[in-house]
């Protein structure tokens, strides 16, 4: 079993592991200049969706429930990323932008969202069954160290993509092959 | 537009899941949760190329 310390290091460390993540994803728009489509950002929405649960882990104390969330938007996530991946599936389709190592980044988010529904379980079982005692009402911990630096590195990525993504598709709904930033014309 | 939105809200319902109460985060992480699925369901409408 792991000690409480020790889990919520691991929670920081896949916070950072997620801002890695789309960090990876704005490098590859902003250097090749491939603009993300409404289902890749819907992608990127998915991986702060599977932030929330390591949030609540390293602010409120690690908890199965925080867990449970973090397995919902794994399931999300990866429901969003399947649906790229088939549309591009036909013999002979492309696929949308530049592959990454090997695969889309559509595929490479499908696998990203299975292993953290994997980690997930296997922290499950690594905590045990004892519940810590712990404040009523989800009492927030002083956030402090790296758990505030992983915390506040996720809160710039959200802010970063929601500006991004308001430049890329301006007030109106983003088309399906965007090709300008829209406030930029 | 409204993936714009759905970023904010996510950024609203991380930042009351680190710093806010619990019941607020609650009621955003929800609502982005809904947001994400709605949005989702807005662009799936074209049929996908698949035979079984």
């Amino acid at each position: 079993m792991i000690s409480r310390s020790f889990e919520t290091t691991l929670n920081a460390l896949a916070l950072l592991a997620i801002s890695a993540v789309l960090g990876v994803a704005f490098l590859d728009q902003f250097a090749k200049g491939e603009l993300p489509c409404p289902l890749c950002l819907l992608q990127r929405a998915g991986f702060l969706l599977l932030a929330i649960g390591p949030v609540l882990n390293v602010a409120r104390g690690p908890r199965p429930a925080h867990y449970g969330v973090t397995i919902l938007a794994g399931l999300v996530g990866a429901g969003f990323a399947m649906r790229q991946v088939l549309l591009h599936i036909q013999p002979g389709d492309a696929g949308y932008g530049a592959p990454f190592l090997g695969l889309h980044f559509y595929t490479w988010a499908f696998v990203v969202f299975v292993v953290a529904i994997a980690a997930c379980a296997l922290m499950l079982v690594l905590r045990g069954s004892g519940e810590e005692p712990r404040a009523a009402g989800g009492a927030r911990l002083r956030l402090a160290g790296l758990p505030l630096v992983a915390v506040l590195l996720v809160l710039a990525m959200a802010a970063a993509n929601g500006a991004s993504t308001l430049i890329e598709c301006g007030f109106e709904a983003c088309p399906d092959n965007p090709t300008v930033y829209r406030l930029l014309q | 537009m409204y993936l714009a939105a759905l970023f904010a809200l996510l950024f609203a319902a991380l930042a009351a899941a680190a710093f806010g109460p619990m019941r607020l985060a609650g009621l955003l992480i929800a609502a982005s949760f809904l947001a994400a699925v709605l949005v989702y369901l807005h662009h799936a409408t074209d049929p996908l190329p698949l035979s079984f």
